[in-house]
C-alpha cells in the first residue's frame, strides 16, 4: 500500500486493514505525530475572480453579482456601473446620473426583483446600524481567526 | 474620495439587487472595513462551510424572492468600505439581520398558482420564438448556470430554456436534505415559487435560483428581445445539428420548431425506478423524489400522521434522505449491502453510518432486494429476495439516476455512450460543433480521470457554467478541469464531503487521528474527549464495527494515483482535497494525511 507505511520504527502509527481482501487501509497515528510540518506542499490555490479583474476590468460574470448583471435590466445595471467603476469624476460617479436613471427606471419595472422605493428609508438606517455592528463583528472575527 | 467600486457580499456573496442603486443614491458614505460573516468570505472559522456549495462554485445564491405577505422586513446591512487612492473600492456587506420566516397556507390564490403550474408556458407553438440564440435544453441547474454564463458574457443574448417541469430552475439538492426540516412543507410545497429552506450555514434561501419575473416572457423573445426566456412544459425532442434547428413539443402535444446558432443538452437526470414497485407507483404508494412536487406528494403522506416509510437504495441520497425523513416518520431503510453507503465507503466507515442512521431511529433492512409489491387498503407491502415481506405506508425509491437523453439522442442520431451513459462530448464538452452538453447529460473527457459521467450539483454548477462560456465565447473554448464535490449529512453528527471518484470498489487508504478513533464501548460510555487511541487494538478493529471512526480523510487510489478523497466529519478542508487530487501521485499519503490538520476538529 502505497500510504502510511514508511519508516515504521520512527513513529507511534498504526496500520491495519479493515476488509478481508486487505484492499481497505486504516493508518491511525498520534496527536503529536500528525502535527508535524508534512513534508509535502501543494501550490497555493488559485484564487477566485472578484468583482474586479487583476487588470482592473470588471468580472460580470462574478457570482456576487446574483442575477444583476444577467436579469431583466442587465445591460442597464452594466452601463450605471461601468460608468461609476471607470468614473473619474469628482465626487466618483457624479457623472453617471443619466445611466442611474435608466437603470433605475428599468427596475422599477420589476418590483418582486428589484424591491421596493420604501425600502429607502431602511437604507439609510441600515447604513449607519452596519457601520456600528460591523466594526464589533469585525473585532471577534480577527479573535477567532487568531 | 472613492475612486474605484468592487462588490463583495457576505452571506451568500451576493448583492441584493436594489442594494446597489441605494448606495449609489446614498452617495456611498465611506465607513470602516468589516467582515460580518467569514464564513463565506474567507471559508474558515465556521463549522460545515460546504465549499462546493458556496458560490466559488456555485451559480450566485438566489435572492429569497420577496414572499407576498410583506412582513419581512428585509434589513439589509449595507457597509460602503473603502480604500486607498487607487482601485481598492468600496465594499458593500450586507446583512440580512431579519430574515422571518412566512408561513404560507393553502389559499385560493394558490391553489390556482398550482393549478397554472399543470398547464404549458407558453400555451402554443405560436407564443415560442422561431429563432433562439442560445437554446438550453432543459431547465436545472446545468442550463441555469449556462444561461447566466451567457447572459454575463453577452448582455444582448437571447436564451431559451425549454424544460419539462412548471417550475423555474430550482436546486434539486435541497429536496432529499434540509426541505424536510421545513414545516407545513405538503402546503408549502405546492408552491415551489415561494419555497425556501434553511441551507448548511443557517441562511434561509429560496429553491428557486430565480423567481418567475426574472425571465423575459417568450412572446418578448418573439421580438429579439435580449434576455432569458422559458418554455415550460415543453420538451426539445429532437435536434438536426447540421440545420440547428429544434423540434419542440408540449405537455399537451403541441409542437413547434425552432432554429437556434448554439444549443446546449442540459436536460438533467431522472430517478430509476424500481421494476417491482411499478404498480404501488400507478397507484400514487412509491415514488422517487426527482422534483419539486415528488416532494409535495411524499409530504402529504407523511402529514397523514405516524406513518412508516420505506426508504429503498443504500447511496449517499437514499442513507441522507432516511436520516432526514426520521424526524417526521416512522422509516425502513432497505438496501442490497450489509451497511448503508457500502457502495461508496470503506467497511468501517460504513459501520459508522449504519450507527449514526440508527441513533435517529431509522430502522435498517441490510441485505434486501425488493421482489415484489402489492397495495391493499392504502398500504404497500413489500416482499423481499429472501421470502421476507414489510408493510409499510409509503415507498421512495432511491436507486440512482440515469441521464434523460435517449431518446433525444437517437432522435437526433447523437452518440451517447453505451456504459457511462448522456451525450458523448469532449473535454470541451462539444458534442458537435454549436451543439453541446453539461451536467448529468454529458459523458464529458475528463483529463484527469479520464471518461466520466455525474450526476453531482456541483458539476452541474461548473459543467453547465464552462459550457455557457465556450457556446459564448469568440475565442477557443477551454476543457472542463474542474472536479465536483458533493456533500451529505445524516443527522447532526456526522457529515462528509466527497471529492473524484468516491467507490469502494477502489483501494482505500483512511488516516485518523488516534483521539478520533474509539472503541465502541468506549464511545458509548465516554461524554467526549480524550479517549486513549491506544485502547482500540487490532482484533477489535477486525471484527468490524468494534472501533469507532469520528473523524479522518480517505484517499481511493487507483494503481498508485490518488482518485478521490473522502473528508469524514471534516470540514472546510475542500480546497486542499481538490489539490490533492490535481497532483495525484505522492510517496506517502500520510504526509498528505497531515496537510488535513487530522488532531483540529476545525
Amino acid at each position: 500500500m502505497s500510504g502510511g507505511s514508511g519508516e515504521p520504527n520512527t513513529t507511534s502509527r498504526r496500520t491495519w486493514s479493515v476488509s478481508e481482501d486487505g484492499k481497505h487501509t486504516v493508518v491511525v497515528a498520534s496527536r503529536s505525530e500528525l502535527s508535524t510540518p508534512s513534508t509535502v506542499s501543494l501550490p497555493p490555490p488559485e484564487p477566485a475572480p472578484g468583482l474586479i479583474l487583476p487588470d482592473g476590468s470588471i468580472n460580470w460574470g462574478c457570482p456576487c453579482l446574483g442575477g444583476m448583471a444577467t436579469g431583466p435590466c442587465g445591460t442597464q445595471f452594466r452601463d450605471a456601473f461601468s460608468c461609476f467603476h471607470y468614473s473619474e469624476a469628482e465626487p466618483k460617479g457624479s457623472d453617471c446620473y443619466e445611466k442611474f436613471s435608466v437603470m433605475q427606471e428599468c427596475m422599477a419595472q420589476y418590483p418582486e426583483l428589484y424591491g421596493k422605493d420604501d425600502d429607502d428609508d431602511e437604507l439609510a438606517a441600515a447604513m449607519e446600524e452596519s457601520a456600528a455592528t460591523s466594526e464589533d463583528s469585525t473585532t471577534k472575527d480577527e479573535k477567532k481567526k487568531l | 474620495m472613492l475612486r474605484a467600486i468592487s462588490l463583495i457580499c457576505v452571506e451568500g456573496k451576493m448583492l441584493r439587487r436594489s442594494d446597489f442603486l441605494k448606495l449609489f443614491r446614498s452617495q456611498c458614505s465611506v465607513h470602516s472595513s468589516l467582515k460580518s460573516d467569514p464564513t463565506v468570505v474567507s471559508g474558515v472559522g465556521v463549522k460545515n462551510v460546504r465549499p462546493g456549495t458556496d458560490v466559488s462554485h456555485s451559480p450566485p445564491p438566489p435572492t429569497p424572492p420577496p414572499p407576498p405577505p410583506r412582513s419581512r422586513r428585509a434589513f439589509t446591512l449595507i457597509t460602503a468600505v473603502t480604500f486607498t487612492a487607487s482601485l481598492a473600492g468600496i465594499y458593500l456587506y450586507r446583512k440580512r439581520t431579519q430574515d422571518k420566516e412566512d408561513a404560507v397556507s393553502l389559499t385560493s390564490a394558490e391553489a390556482g398558482e398550482s393549478e397554472a403550474r399543470t398547464s404549458c408556458s407558453p400555451e402554443r407553438g405560436d407564443g415560442l420564438p422561431a429563432h433562439a440564440q442560445f437554446l438550453l435544453v432543459g431547465g436545472g441547474t446545468a442550463a441555469f448556470a449556462a444561461m447566466r454564463a451567457v447572459r454575463s458574457a453577452r448582455p444582448d443574448a437571447q436564451v431559451l430554456l425549454v424544460s419539462p417541469e412548471r417550475v423555474p430552475p430550482y436546486m434539486r439538492p435541497p429536496l432529499t436534505k434540509e426541505i424536510w426540516r421545513e414545516p407545513d412543507l405538503a402546503e408549502r410545497a405546492l408552491s415551489p415559487e415561494l419555497l425556501t429552506f434553511r441551507q448548511w450555514n443557517g441562511r434561509r434561501r429560496s429553491l428557486l435560483y430565480e423567481p418567475l419575473a426574472f425571465y423575459t416572457p417568450p412572446e418578448r423573445l418573439r421580438d429579439a428581445a435580449p434576455g432569458a426566456g422559458l418554455a415550460l412544459g415543453w420538451r426539445v425532442v429532437a435536434l438536426d445539428p447540421a440545420e440547428r434547428s429544434a423540434v419542440l413539443e408540449s405537455a399537451a402535444g403541441e409542437r413547434a420548431k425552432l432554429t437556434y446558432d448554439e444549443c446546449l443538452v442540459a436536460s438533467g437526470g431522472r430517478p430509476k425506478r424500481i421494476g417491482a414497485l411499478r404498480d404501488v407507483a400507478a397507484a400514487g404508494l412509491s415514488l422517487a423524489l426527482g422534483s419539486v412536487d415528488d416532494v409535495a406528494a411524499l409530504a402529504r403522506v407523511l402529514d397523514g400522521g405516524r406513518r412508516t416509510v420505506a426508504v429503498i437504495g443504500g447511496g449517499p441520497p437514499g442513507a441522507e434522505l432516511a436520516a432526514a425523513l426520521a424526524d417526521r416518520a416512522r422509516v425502513v431503510h432497505v438496501y442490497r449491502e450489509r451497511a448503508p453507503l457500502a457502495t461508496s465507503l470503506p467497511p468501517n466507515l460504513a459501520a459508522e453510518a449504519a450507527r449514526a442512521l440508527a441513533a435517529l431511529g431509522v430502522e435498517a433492512a441490510p441485505g434486501l432486494e425488493i421482489v415484489g409489491a402489492t397495495a391493499s387498503g392504502g398500504r404497500v407491502r413489500l416482499t423481499t429476495a429472501d421470502g421476507g415481506a414489510l408493510e409499510v405506508d409509503a415507498v421512495v425509491e432511491c436507486a440512482g439516476t440515469e441521464p434523460d437523453v435517449e431518446r433525444l439522442a437517437g432522435a437526433s442520431r447523437l452518440e451517447t455512450h453505451p456504459k457511462l451513459g448522456g451525450l458523448v462530448v469532449n473535454a470541451e464538452l462539444a458534442a458537435r460543433s454549436g451543439l453541446w452538453a453539461a451536467g448529468d447529460s454529458a459523458c464529458f473527457y475528463d483529463e484527469a480521470l479520464g471518461r466520466r459521467r455525474l450526476d453531482r450539483h456541483d458539476h452541474a454548477v461548473a459543467s453547465g457554467r464552462l459550457a455557457g462560456e465556450n457556446m459564448a465565447s469568440e475565442g477557443r473554448p477551454r476543457a472542463y478541469g474542474h472536479q465536483s464535490m458533493f456533500w451529505s449529512d445524516l443527522g447532526p453528527d456526522l457529515g462528509y464531503e466527497a471529492i473524484g471518484e468516491i467507490d469502494s470498489k477502489l483501494p482505500t487508504v483512511a488516516v485518523f487521528c488516534e483521539d478520533a478513533v474509539r472503541e465502541a464501548k468506549e464511545a458509548a460510555t465516554a461524554a467526549d474527549g480524550a479517549a486513549d487511541g491506544a485502547a482500540a487494538d487490532e482484533a477489535a478493529a477486525r471484527a468490524d464495527g468494534g472501533v469507532r471512526y469520528e473523524r479522518g480523510v480517505v484517499f481511493y487510489l487507483r494503481e498508485s494515483r490518488v482518485v478521490g478523497v473522502l473528508l469524514w466529519n471534516l470540514f472546510n478542508r475542500m480546497h486542499l482535497a481538490r489539490q490533492v487530487l490535481a497532483r495525484g501521485e505522492f510517496e506517502d499519503l500520510f504526509e498528505v494525511a497531515k496537510l488535513f490538520a487530522l488532531h483540529e476538529e476545525d
